[in-house]
C-alpha cells in the first residue's frame, strides 16, 4: 500500500489500487497458505478470528438445573430409593447432634442472611443499580432468574411435599422444605448480582468463590438449626447458580454486553486483548495487513459503531488506518434509532432496519464507494473485515487528515464552496446524507471530508436531500454568517430550492449536534436565511401513515405488556 | 431481541403458573403434609384433614410455617376462602377480634350466625390438646347453611401418634413424628 493511499480522501479520478494486490499476483506460484502482503482464505473448518460465544457454555448450566430437578423428583416423588433419604437424613441428624450453644448463636447469625427483607433489600440495591447505568438488558435477565428460581423451588416444593428435618428445629420456617427456598432465593440474589453488575475479571471470578464459600456456611447453619436437610440446600444452589450462570452466559455473554463503568456511549463495546488479537489476525488474512497498535479514536462523539485508529505496517514505516467496528450491538441501537424515527416523523421517515451486521457494513462500505465514484470527497475505503460471522464486522478507511468543523473558527469562501459543493453531489448522485452535522464533515486548510455514511440514503424522499442542504447552510450560516453563506449557495443552488431546505428544517429534523448550536444562537441564523430566501411555508414532517400507526400501536402494546410482566414479576418474587 | 421476548414470554408463563401452583389438599392420605402441619403445631395432639374432601369444595391455600398452619378452602358457589382452616397455639380469629379462651380437649365451641341473605358466617373452635383450630366460616350465600352441613361432617381429627404411626411405616422405620 502506498503512502498517498493511505493519506487521506481520494477522488473518484484519483482512487487507490492496493499494492498488495498486485504481491499476490506476483507470488502466486509460491506455495504456502500465507502469501507476504496476500490474503490468506480460512480453510474449511477453521475457526473465524474470534469464535462467536460458545452457546453450550451456557446450556451447560441449564443441564445443572435439570440434573437437580430430576435428582429430587427421582428421589423424593418416583423412585423413592432408602438410600437416598437414609444419607440425607442422618447426615442432618449428626450436623444436628454436634450442636453447642455457640454453634446455634453463629448459626442463627448466618440464617439471618436468608432473611426475606435482607434479600428484597439486596435485589432493590441491585435494581437501583442497573436502572442508574441503563442496563436494562442485564435487568430484565436478573429479574428473569428471580423469577425462575422462585418459580421452580416453588413448584418443586409442592410436587414433592418433603416435610421438615425430624430433629429438634430450633429455627423459624415457612413451607415445605425440598428444595430450600431461602437458600435459593439468597443465592439467586447474590449470585445474579454479582454476575449483572461485576465487571468482567478477578471480581467476578473470587466474588462467585466467595459467594460459594459463604452458600456452604449458610447451608450448614440451617442444617444445624434443624430447617433443612443437606438435600434441601443443596439442590437450591445448584438450581440457583445453574439459572444465573445459563441466562446470563446466553442473554448477556460477557463478550457482547460486557459489565462496564465508563463513561459516554454504552454502544461502544470492549477493546479485550482477545479482541484485539482477533481484529489483528483479520486484518492479516483479509487485507494482508501487519497490524501495530489498536486504540478506540473518536468515540466521544460516535454512538452507531466503534471508531478505531489501527496502526498498520506501510512501505515507508507505520501508518494510521481508521476503522469502525459494527457489532450487534450496535445493529440492535440501530434499529432502535430507526423505530424512534419512525414513531417520531412517521412517513418522512420510516425505513426497514438493516436485517445483520453483514448487511450493515456492506451497506456502507457500498455507499462510500458510491460517493466516490459520485465525486464526493469521503474517506478511501481498504475493505471490509470479518471477525465473527454475522456478527462483528471492521470496515477500514484511509486516515484522513484533518478536525471537526469548528463554528468558531475562520471559514474561506473555498471552504463555503467546498461544503455547498458536497450537497450539490449528494444531489446529483440521488443520495441524502442524512447526518450533516460538524462532527462529521473534517476540514483540512480549504478542504472537506464528508464522513460517517452509514446512515446514507440512495434515492431518498426529496424531503430528506432539502435537510441535507438546510443543515448545511446553517452550519456554515453560524461559522460565515447568513448573508454571506445565503449569496455562495445561490452559485449552486436556485432560491426556491434554499427556501425548501429551510422549510424542512424543522427542530428534530435536523442533527442533535447542530441543533444544540443552533439552540445556542437562538435559531437567528435561520431566521435570518428565511428572510432572504423566497417565501415557504415549513414542511409538516409528522405525517401518518399505515406503518407509523401500527409501529405506535405495537409499541403501546408492548410497553404495557412490559408494564404488566414487570410488576407481576416483582410481585411474585417478593419486591412488591 | 428475540431472546429479549423470549425472556419476557417465559417470565410472564412462569408468573402465570406460578400464581396457581398445585398445592397440598390437607387430606387424610396426605402423610406428607399433615406432617408438616404437626410440625408447625408441635403442641397439637391432633391434625385436621379430610378423608374425602366435602362436596363442591377445594383447597386453594396451604400456607405452614413454625408455629402456624392455615388451610383454605373454596367453595364451587360460595366462592373463594368459603372457610379457613387455622391451627395454632392460641385460638385467634383473626387480629381485630379478642382471643378465643381455649377450649377443653375435645370440646367443640360454635359462634354462628345467619347473614342477611341466608349465609353462614362465624367460627367453630376445637381444643387439640395445648393448641387450637379454628374454623373461620365465611358461607354469605343463600346455599351457606348446605355448605356448612357438607363442611361440618367431613373433616376429622387425626391423632399425633396415628400419623407418627404412619410416617414410621412410609419411610420403613427411618422416620418418626417427634425427635426423641
Amino acid at each position: 500500500m502506498s503512502a498517498q493511499e493511505l493519506a487521506g480522501a481520494e477522488s473518484s479520478a484519483d482512487r487507490p489500487s492496493l499494492d498488495r494486490v498486485d504481491a499476490s499476483a506476483t507470488e502466486e506460484a509460491t506455495p504456502g497458505p500465507l502469501r507476504r502482503g496476500g490474503r490468506r482464505r480460512r480453510p474449511t473448518g477453521e475457526p473465524p478470528p474470534l469464535p462467536p460465544e460458545q452457546w453450550w457454555a451456557g446450556v451447560r448450566w441449564a443441564l445443572v438445573v435439570v440434573v437437580g430437578v430430576t435428582f429430587s423428583l427421582l428421589s423424593f416423588v418416583y423412585l423413592q430409593p432408602d438410600w437416598v433419604q437414609r444419607v440425607d437424613v442422618l447426615a442432618g441428624r449428626w450436623v444436628v447432634a454436634q450442636r453447642t450453644d455457640t454453634a446455634t448463636a453463629v448459626a442463627r447469625v448466618l440464617n439471618g442472611l436468608t432473611d426475606e427483607v435482607f434479600v428484597a433489600v439486596l435485589r432493590w440495591g441491585t435494581i437501583a443499580v442497573l436502572l442508574a447505568v441503563r442496563r436494562l438488558r442485564h435487568l430484565a435477565v436478573f429479574v428473569a432468574a428471580l423469577l425462575l428460581v422462585e418459580w421452580a423451588a416453588q413448584a418443586m416444593n409442592f410436587a414433592i411435599q418433603r416435610p421438615r428435618p425430624m430433629v429438634d428445629i430450633v429455627a423459624g420456617w415457612d413451607g415445605f422444605s425440598h428444595p430450600s427456598r431461602p437458600m435459593a432465593a439468597l443465592m439467586v440474589t447474590v449470585l445474579g448480582s454479582l454476575r449483572v453488575l461485576a465487571p468482567h475479571g478477578p471480581i467476578r471470578r473470587y466474588g462467585a468463590l466467595a459467594v460459594g464459600g459463604v452458600a456452604v456456611l449458610i447451608g450448614l447453619a440451617r442444617v444445624v438449626l434443624g430447617v433443612d436437610h443437606v438435600s434441601d440446600v443443596v439442590v437450591a444452589c445448584a438450581i440457583a447458580a445453574g439459572v444465573v450462570f445459563a441466562l446470563t452466559r446466553l442473554v448477556v455473554p460477557h463478550s457482547r454486553f460486557p459489565v462496564e463503568y465508563r463513561r459516554g456511549e454504552h454502544a461502544h463495546v470492549t477493546l479485550s486483548p482477545r479482541r484485539v488479537e482477533a481484529i489483528r489476525t483479520a486484518i492479516a488474512d483479509q487485507l494482508g495487513l501487519t497490524v501495530g497498535e489498536v486504540d478506540l479514536h473518536g468515540e466521544e462523539g460516535s454512538a452507531g459503531s466503534t471508531p478505531l485508529r489501527l496502526e498498520v505496517d506501510g512501505p515507508d514505516g507505520p501508518q494510521a488506518l481508521f476503522a469502525k467496528l459494527y457489532t450487534r450491538q450496535h445493529l440492535r441501537s440501530d434499529r432502535l434509532y430507526k423505530l424512534v424515527r419512525l414513531l417520531m416523523y412517521g412517513r418522512l421517515e420510516n425505513e426497514t432496519p438493516f436485517a445483520s451486521v453483514r448487511q450493515l457494513v456492506q451497506y456502507e462500505d457500498h455507499l462510500t464507494r458510491v460517493l466516490r465514484d459520485a465525486g464526493v470527497a469521503v474517506p478511501a475505503p481498504h475493505g471490509i473485515v470479518e471477525i465473527t460471522p454475522e456478527q462483528e464486522y471492521l470496515i477500514t478507511f484511509s486516515f484522513t487528515a484533518g478536525h471537526d468543523f469548528d463554528v468558531e473558527e475562520e471559514v474561506s469562501d473555498e471552504l463555503i464552496d467546498a461544503c455547498l459543493s458536497v450537497v450539490d453531489q449528494l444531489w446529483t448522485a440521488g443520495i441524502a446524507h442524512r447526518d450533516i452535522k460538524p462532527g462529521n464533515l473534517l476540514v483540512d486548510g480549504d478542504r472537506v471530508t464528508l464522513i460517517d455514511v452509514a446512515f446514507a440514503q440512495l434515492r431518498p424522499t426529496p424531503w430528506r436531500q432539502a435537510v441535507d442542504l438546510g443543515a448545511m447552510v446553517l452550519l456554515l450560516g453560524l461559522a460565515a454568517g447568513p448573508d454571506r453563506v445565503y449569496r455562495r449557495a445561490l452559485r449552486l443552488f436556485e432560491p426556491e430550492e434554499i427556501a425548501e431546505a429551510l422549510a424542512a428544517t424543522d427542530g428534530f429534523a435536523i442533527p442533535s449536534q447542530l441543533r444544540g448550536l443552533l439552540d445556542d444562537d437562538g435559531w437567528a441564523v435561520r431566521d435570518r436565511l428565511r428572510e432572504l430566501a423566497p417565501d415557504r411555508e415549513p414542511i409538516r414532517i409528522h405525517r401518518w401513515d399505515r406503518r407509523r400507526i401500527v409501529a405506535a400501536a405495537v409499541t403501546v402494546a408492548v410497553v404495557l405488556a412490559a408494564a404488566l410482566v414487570t410488576w407481576v414479576a416483582f410481585d411474585t418474587v417478593g419486591l412488591l | 431481541m428475540g431472546r429479549i421476548v423470549a425472556v419476557a414470554l417465559a417470565a410472564l408463563a412462569l408468573t402465570g403458573c406460578g400464581q396457581d401452583l398445585p398445592s397440598a389438599t390437607a387430606m387424610c392420605a396426605d402423610t406428607n403434609a399433615l406432617v408438616l402441619i404437626a410440625q408447625a403445631v408441635p403442641d397439637a395432639d391432633a391434625v385436621p384433614c379430610f378423608p374425602d374432601m366435602p362436596y363442591g369444595y377445594r383447597t386453594t391455600t396451604f400456607d405452614v410455617e413454625s408455629g402456624h398452619a392455615e388451610i383454605a378452602l373454596s367453595h364451587a358457589v360460595i366462592g373463594l376462602d368459603a372457610a379457613v382452616l387455622s391451627i395454632g397455639d392460641t385460638c385467634v380469629l383473626d387480629e381485630e377480634e379478642a382471643p378465643v379462651d381455649v377450649p377443653d380437649r375435645g370440646r367443640l365451641e360454635q359462634h354462628l350466625e345467619r347473614t342477611d341473605d341466608g349465609g353462614i358466617s362465624g367460627w367453630i373452635a376445637q381444643g387439640l390438646g395445648d393448641a387450637c383450630l379454628v374454623v373461620t366460616l365465611d358461607l354469605d350465600h343463600a346455599e351457606g347453611h348446605r355448605a356448612l352441613e357438607d363442611l361440618g361432617g367431613s373433616w376429622t381429627l387425626l391423632p399425633r401418634e396415628d400419623l407418627s404411626a404412619t410416617l414410621h411405616e412410609e419411610t420403613h422405620g427411618l422416620l418418626g413424628l417427634d425427635p426423641s
